[in-house]
């Protein structure tokens, strides 16, 4: 019945269980791409682009064939007619389709574009080949920020096309113009969010092997989604999916950037089949930074209309994302500034909102999905909004909030976001107990007078996750992950293998839904072994992305269950000569007689029965005790709710920021293991705290990449992450099997929120302050801190309120 | 700028004592190895690829990320900063080395899956054995001596709380006398 | 990321290593601890023909007494020198500026040789040479020769050692006893290489005036930047807030940084006399430690 959290005998889901998967980590037995052993593999590597914007004159390879070790040399007159460039479809009608060379025929547009492919025995041979390499370019103008790109006679990237905008769309909801007129006053601000991206500590890998005598290419990749990247390997090379598979084995990371298609993944299996020899691709991280797709870089210029009450009356947004080159596949460009643009009015009751978005083009790196996606942005805007109506009415910003949440479940947002359980109120108020709100800010404004600067801010978010398949049509995807699989089977002596259409890469799945198959079967999780990741062993699903796996599998890995104890159940009362109503399933794996537990028998038994004697099962009853699920869960989506609530200090002799105390809520619906979620969050936390303060993609203006190896590009470490307190609200979902819901991208989203507000409460002794773009340097801080010491207390500068 | 114009170097000349190849001898978890390797092979390749203990990850190739630590006469280094022909007549520990033979887990790999300090395992290797030479230096660590110590390591999935209780968890497990796991390398 | 091709020899003897050289010296490397240098070598920055492994050079590896003070070899390493007692006594200075360096896994194989050689101003070690007159010791072809820390750095990536030189040995004077000193750093994350430091050594007499000081900027310059005229100011007299400011104006006066994509040229130059004041109230703070 779907509406109920329908858990069977709760046993293991629940349980804070230590995970299968990681005593292979720590033993150093993990089978990440580069470490399965492939005889006789050949090494790949790239001689790419040195331009943001040229025409390619000529490609000079000669020299290239008389290094020791180097095989052989592919530009792209070798792979005509034979690979397609990539190119993502959107559903949307302003959508301009910008096609992907694997490697440069004629123009590149962005740093790093692969040119020619180097074949060899080994990496160091590959190199070496590249180095002898000759392009000759004839430079062109590049297009670096959003305002260039858009700018009339601006240079455009894809001839043929009318300019530089990948696609774009105007949305209207409600009445915003009745609500600006009804204002009493505006806030005006313009949020901006750097480039960074998801640099997960594997980079990319790619390796291939055709097997001649079953025609199979075989595909090894570094990714969180096989059966898209076999779909895509089918499309773009002309070979047919039934040849093709794809493992993706243990990966180590992904964060969304994986599940997007690069140009080696295409490449690197049709060298392999053209040599009918093994083919390797390891990225390195100079690779990585330069060309793995990059995210987040958008800008939001809104308006809010707000009534001298606090009540947010109605919202104006322009937002721009700088979505680089080309426009990834397979959810376009169309997906990162829609999300974003859909999540602007969070929690809050907020229904006239009108939008413009744009996706465009610029000679940066393709932009696409990376954990939060779009949400981390659209959290900054409101949150932003809501301490900024706080301090003009010199409301409390809790009470702000408090003004503006939804009350009463199921919402229809002003984006179509279904949203359909919460208490946000509670949430909230959980914080604050928590957190200690009160006293801090007493002791925050005791401490201010001796010369220290403390402050708390407070972010709040719903999270959309686990999109359901109307959600995926509204944003314009033409490949969805509407929903997931499950296939479950009792082996004959009674074990059970569960495929899943999910990727666990860290997310702890291997072990997650082991728990669940387990309560539904009243078996233990050793009993049940987990496959995921392989093409070959698992029906089409669509991996673990958007915070999904554990309502889709989960979901369908619970129907399944219920399919085979339904079935079991027959058979077994078959067995003992009773009626199915019975007889029922105990823990063990046992089926009794209700009232009469002596008699029993086994589901190894049943198992056994099921598969070896079909002449001993009842009639209309098929051999097998095996079932497969492909669970939609709901139309539009599953949305779990957090608060972070965080204390800074700010040293305004250097700008620099000390975290104090961090609290977070977090109500995600059923939980299955609690140390798993807590993990996740902690993660989101880490890649959140990269975010605000650290992490940066930064180009010149010929649209070079300063920031291409750890030594600029700044990853959080071991002293920029604090330590968290977390705290569990659990309100199940109605409308999934299971009743979970999504968290796995949260902890990320409300981060820079929360610590831009806090900044701004920290300095508000000294003045007005805006924190609304990151990364929040030290740097930035003080030239804050500086202003408002000029204005001496009095409104900001630039950004603020208008009444 | 700068350090281009310093670093155009010349092309390969002539060899006159200077080498291009040796063959190297080196103990690798308590096992002696002999190999002839290119003078240009880097440690962690050298590791991974010719004697195929590929627990060992390469994450950055140029100093930063830790994930390629391996414990060099019992210290912690790191092998995509060195070469393999720097390391003849040494001894190494590799993640390999660290459980016992029967797969006894050690008190540092145990605490870690019992605190759930790692997600997707790939800078796992090399955070179990720096935090061996961490807490060998440093038996009774506080909170902030543990991130301070275990900076050189960068995570990008656990967002380090759950790294940090499991370090407080493996040396308390040591400090109590347990054992586990192997000294084969350490010196 | 893997190396080009080089060929490698690793000498025995500082003689066989200057002899070596001597014979190439535009074509080959030196290979000190490979903190520095190795990352640009596997990035292919640096393609030497030739790659001088300095590790079984015996006799470059102590730490011992030079008329009171210190000298040490070249290839002693950062960890070494952290945890050796005789650097804490006679060199204060420099244990307090060695937890700055990078992190364990790096100072266990970093030299303070490759560091002096390599001169990454922003780099902790070249400013604790020149705040402390060190006296550096090269090797060539024609014997040894002794240069003032003050005149080795000459500017980004660069010194006076010749082609065909090795560094040998650093001679760095003791520290009077009662000495205080402090390190003050700014940098992204902690290890990172500063955006602004300061590296100061006081003395304190009992009346509380400042003996002998001695300060030096890095990350600020193209060289470490030995900052005279606060020392100027603050000898013989005792630090008050308004003498702390006039120290903070005289150091952002006395450099010249940079702008990178990390920070603004003027916000080093501001935060150098922030530090400078921090460092040097840190220095004579009766929690500083006199024994390093």
């Amino acid at each position: 019945m779907p509406g109920q959290a329908d858990l069977h005998d709760r046993n293991w889901v629940g349980a804070r269980v230590r995970h299968v998967e990681d005593p292979r980590y720590l033993t150093g037995r993990g089978h990440y791409t580069d470490d399965i052993p492939i005889p006789g593999a050949l090494h790949v590597a790239f001689a790419r682009s040195t331009h943001a914007h040229a025409n390619i004159v000529s490609v000079d390879v000669e020299g290239v064939m008389k290094v020791p070790g180097v095989v052989a040399v592919f530009t792209a007159e070798d792979l005509v007619g034979e690979v397609d460039p990539i190119a993502a479809d959107c559903s949307y009608s302003t959508y301009q389709q910008t096609p992907q060379e694997v490697l440069l025929s004629k123009k590149s547009r962005f740093v790093g574009e692969p040119i020619v492919a180097v074949v060899a025995e080994d990496r160091y041979a590959a190199e070496d080949g590249a180095d002898e390499v000759r392009i000759e370019y004839e430079p062109l103008p590049a297009v670096t920020t959003v305002d260039q790109a858009m700018e009339e006679g601006a240079t455009v990237v894809h001839e043929g096309a009318p300019d530089n905008v990948h696609v774009w769309f105007h949305r209207v909801s409600g009445d915003p113009d009745a609500a600006f007129a009804e204002a009493d006053f505006t806030i005006d601000l313009e949020l901006s969010t750097q480039r960074y991206a998801a640099v997960c500590m594997e980079a990319r890998a790619v390796a291939a092997t055709y097997d001649e005598f079953r025609d199979e290419l075989m595909i090894y990749n570094s990714n969180q989604t096989p059966h898209l990247f076999r779909t895509a390997t089918s499309r773009f090379l002309g070979i047919p999916e039934h040849h093709i598979r794809v493992i993706a084995p243990d990966v180590g990371g992904g964060f969304g950037q994986k599940t997007l298609l690069h140009p080696e993944d295409i490449l690197i299996p049709y060298l392999a089949r053209r040599l009918r020899t093994p083919i390797k691709w390891i990225s390195d991280r100079r690779e990585d930074l330069q060309t793995s797709m990059h995210a987040r870089e958008q800008i939001h210029r809104v308006s809010a209309a707000v009534r001298n009450d606090g009540r947010v009356l109605g919202i104006r947004a322009r937002i721009l994302a700088d979505n680089g080159a080309y426009s990834c596949w397979p959810v376009s460009a169309a997906l990162d500034c829609g999300q974003a643009a859909d999540n602007v009015t969070g929690p809050y009751d907020i229904r006239n909102y009108e939008r413009h978005v744009y996706a465009v083009v610029t000679n940066k790196t393709p932009m696409g999905p990376y954990r939060g996606v779009g949400r981390p942005h659209g959290c900054l805007t409101a949150e932003r909004i809501m301490d900024e109506v706080a301090r003009t009415l010199d409301m409390d910003p809790a009470e702000v909030r408090r003004k503006n949440f939804i009350r009463e479940f199921p919402y229809i947002t002003a984006s179509e976001f279904h949203l359909e359980s919460g208490d946000y109120f509670a949430t909230l108020q959980l914080g604050l107990d928590k957190f200690g709100y009160e006293e801090k800010r007493k002791e925050h404004a005791e401490l201010a007078k001796q010369g220290i600067y403390r402050g708390v801010g407070m972010a709040f978010n719903v999270e959309q996750s686990a999109h359901g398949k109307s959600e995926w049509e509204r944003k314009g995807v033409v490949v969805a992950a509407g929903y997931d699989t499950a296939e479950m089977r009792v082996e004959p002596d009674g074990k059970v293998r569960l495929a899943v259409g999910l990727h666990s890469h860290g997310q702890g799945q291997e072990t997650t839904m082991a728990q669940i198959a387990a309560d539904q079967l009243g078996l233990q999780v050793e009993d049940i072994r987990v496959v995921y990741g392989d093409t070959g062993q698992v029906p089409y699903g669509f991996g673990s992305y958007s915070s999904r796996a554990t309502v889709y599998c989960g979901g369908a890995t619970i129907l399944a269950a219920r399919d085979i104890r339904e079935k079991a159940t027959k058979i077994a009362a078959h067995l003992m000569e009773a009626n199915p109503d019975d007889v029922e399933m105990k823990r063990g794996g046992k089926f009794a007689v209700k009232g009469n537990p002596a008699q029993s028998i086994s589901l190894e038994e049943v198992a056994k029965i099921a598969n070896h004697r079909a002449a001993k099962l009842p009639d209309g009853i098929e051999p097998g005790l095996d079932s497969l699920h492909k669970y939609c869960a709901n139309e539009w989506g599953s949305f779990a709710n957090a608060v972070h609530i965080v204390e800074v200090e700010v040293d305004i002799e250097t700008g620099e920021l000390k975290i104090g105390k961090y609290v977070i809520v977090e109500d995600c619906g059923t939980v299955v293991n609690p140390l798993g979620v807590e993990a996740q969050i902690h993660g989101g936390i880490g890649q959140g705290i990269g975010g605000a303060f650290l992490e940066e993609m930064a180009y010149d203006d010929a649209g070079q990449l300063l920031s291409g190896t750890f030594m600029d590009y700044l990853l959080p470490g071991f002293t920029d992450v604090p330590d968290v307190d977390i705290y569990h609200l659990e309100t199940p979902s109605p409308i999934n099997v299971g009743g979970f819901k999504g968290m796995g991208e949260g902890g990320c989203i409300n981060v820079m929120p929360a610590i831009a507000n806090a900044v701004i409460d920290a300095l508000k002794p000294i003045g007005e302050v805006q924190i609304n773009t990151s990364p929040i340097t030290a740097e930035r801080v003080l030239a804050q801190v500086r202003e408002a010491r000029r204005h001496n207390g009095g409104g900001g500068h630039g950004n603020g309120s208008t009444r | 700028m700068a350090t281009r114009e310093r670093f155009r170097g010349g092309g390969p000349h002539e060899a006159s004592e200077a080498d291009t190849r040796r063959t190297i001898r080196v103990t690798v978890n308590g096992e002696d190895y002999e190999r002839e390797v290119d003078v240009r092979r880097t440690l962690g390749d050298f590791i991974r690829e010719d004697l195929r203990l590929t627990g060992l990850h390469y994450g950055c190739e140029h100093g930063v990320c830790g994930a390629c630590t391996v414990l060099l006469d019992g210290n912690a280094v790191r092998s995509c900063l060195m070469l393999a022909v720097q390391v003849h007549g040494r001894n190494l520990k590799t993640i390999e080395g660290v459980a016992s033979p029967d797969g006894e887990l050690s008190p540092i790999q145990q605490a870690f899956w019992d605190n759930h300090g790692l997600q997707c395992g790939f800078c796992t290797p090399g955070m179990v054995l720096a935090t061996e030479d961490f807490l060998r230096n440093n038996p009774n660590p506080t909170r902030d001596e543990v991130r301070e110590g275990m900076s050189g390591n960068i995570c990008r999935c656990t967002g380090y709380q759950l790294i940090v209780d499991s370090i407080l968890d493996a040396a308390e497990a040591l400090r109590d006398g347990q054992t586990g796991g192997t000294d084969a390398g350490a010196s | 990321m893997k190396p080009a091709r080089f060929q490698y020899v690793d000498p025995h003897s500082v003689d066989e290593a200057v002899e070596f050289l001597a014979a190439r010296p535009d074509e080959a490397k030196v290979l000190a601890g490979g903190q520095s240098l190795m990352p640009v070598i596997n990035m292919r920055l640096a393609r030497p023909g030739y790659l001088v492994d300095l590790s079984r050079v015996d006799d470059l590896d102590y730490i011992g007494d030079h008329n009171g003070g210190v000298r040490i070899g070249a290839m002693t390493t950062q960890r070494r020198l952290l945890d050796s007692p005789d650097i804490a006594a006679r060199c204060p200075l420099m244990t307090s500026a060695l937890p700055w360096i990078g992190h364990t896994a790096i100072r266990q194989r970093g030299t303070l040789g490759g560091s002096l050689v390599h001169h990454d101003p922003s780099a902790e070690l070249p400013a604790v040479a020149v705040a402390l007159d060190a006296e550096i010791v090269l090797r060539g072809p024609n014997g040894k020769r002794t240069v003032p820390a003050s005149e080795f750095f000459v500017t980004f990536f660069t010194t006076t050692a010749e082609p065909d030189e090795l560094l040998v040995e650093v001679r760095i004077p003791a520290a009077p006893s009662g000495t205080r000193v402090a390190t003050a750093e700014l940098a992204r994350r902690k290890g990172d290489f500063a955006l602004t430091g300061i590296v100061a050594s006081v003395g304190l007499g009992s009346d509380g005036a400042i003996t002998s000081p001695r300060m030096c900027a890095f990350g600020v310059d193209e060289v470490p930047r030995r900052l005279e005229a606060c020392e100027g100011l603050i000898d013989g007299q005792r630090l008050s807030d308004e003498l702390l400011g006039e120290v903070a104006q005289a150091a952002t006066g006395a450099v010249e940084p940079e702008s990178d994509m990390h920070a603004s040229a003027d916000y080093r130059r501001r935060m150098t006399g922030v530090l400078a004041r921090r460092a040097l109230t840190e220095a004579v703070s009766p929690d500083t430690n006199t024994e390093g």
